[in-house]
């Protein structure tokens, strides 16, 4: 069976281009846009293991099985998420990225001048204030296994729509 | 089995002390926006998710495990097209988002709930006819 490493490669590389650059959009864009962008967010883990197993499909003309696409999508998604938590950190640690405070306070900022009041917009960053206390290996973790689960789903969605010559 | 245990962790946040809760907020973090005035609510506390994404992860839980037993329905969407029904699926919770992100029409809790259920329960049910589907196809005996 051919080497699957260039898809889950491929596919890494998508989910931390993809999700790195819109964070770093988001804190760019104001109003609306940083909300749509935001809202973009979810599309990343879609995008990752379904590039991988279109990847696969396409190059060794293969119709993968259910149960091989959601191996290579979760493969993908979990690297994608590890790859892009670790670069995320990084950007953050040379203020190329604001830090998980200076986000919050950006996204005050921007609810106050969508004309939100000071308590709705206390009660919207609820959540964002809260997980900012946990310790960012382990999110990275959470969000790795969690990408891993998504991921496994979108590679079996994508094996049946991505067909390619025999299974 | 593990797609309802998203749904149960992406839920979790209101029934758990401060440290777990914050765990799982930052877990989901990466796939979803997580603003609390357009998240569901349990005794005051926001769901690690979106009432969008919420939507869609329960629809999936949802549609895989309703799919085995709706044999029918799974024979009618075992399509040719599987992308095509996905983006169809799709068009409702877009929609939703293009007309309230352009404000146009504000959207509600009710229909990004709604709109993201049903895409979620449509890509269940694929993922149950992905899941169902022979290993291999049987090649149709030829007529001597």
């Amino acid at each position: 069976m051919p080497s699957k490493t260039p898809s889950v490669a491929l596919g890494a590389a998508v989910y931390t281009v993809v999700g790195v650059g819109l964070t770093f959009l988001t804190f760019r864009l104001g109003g609306a846009a940083m909300y749509a962008s935001l809202c973009g967010l979810c599309g990343v883990i879609v995008l990752g293991p379904g590039i991988a197993v279109w990847h696969y499909a396409s190059t060794h003309r293969r119709t993968l099985l259910a149960g091989e696409g959601a191996g290579l999508g979760a493969i993908a998604g979990l690297a994608g998420a590890l790859l892009s938590g670790i670069v995320t950190q990084a950007l953050m640690a040379v203020n190329a990225l604001p830090d998980q405070a200076e986000q919050i306070e950006i996204q005050r900022a921007n609810m106050i001048e969508m004309g939100m009041d000071p308590a709705q917009v206390t009660e919207a960053l609820a959540s964002a204030s809260t997980g900012m206390m946990s310790n960012p290996v382990v999110a990275i973790a959470l969000s790795a296994l969690l990408a891993a689960v998504i991921g496994a789903g979108v590679g079996a969605l994508a094996a049946s729509a991505f067909k390619r010559g025999e299974a | 089995m593990i797609a309802a245990l998203v749904v149960a962790l992406a839920a979790s946040p209101p029934l758990l002390g401060f440290e777990a809760g914050a765990l799982v907020y930052e877990g989901f973090a990466p796939f979803c926006h997580q603003i609390a005035d357009r998240s569901p609510h349990a005794h005051g506390v926001p769901f690690a998710l979106c009432h969008r994404c919420f939507g869609i992860v329960a629809g999936l839980a949802a549609g895989v495990a309703a799919g085995p037993l709706l044999p029918g329905v799974l024979r009618t969407l075992a399509p040719r097209h599987p992308l095509t029904v996905l983006t169809l699926a799709a068009l409702p919770t877009a929609t939703d988002w293009l007309l309230g992100v352009s404000g146009v029409l504000a959207n509600t809790a009710a229909s990004r709930l709604a709109t993201g259920a049903i895409f979620g329960v449509t890509a269940g049910l694929l993922l149950a006819v992905a899941f169902c589907a022979p290993r291999r196809a049987i090649p149709s005996p030829h007529p001597s």
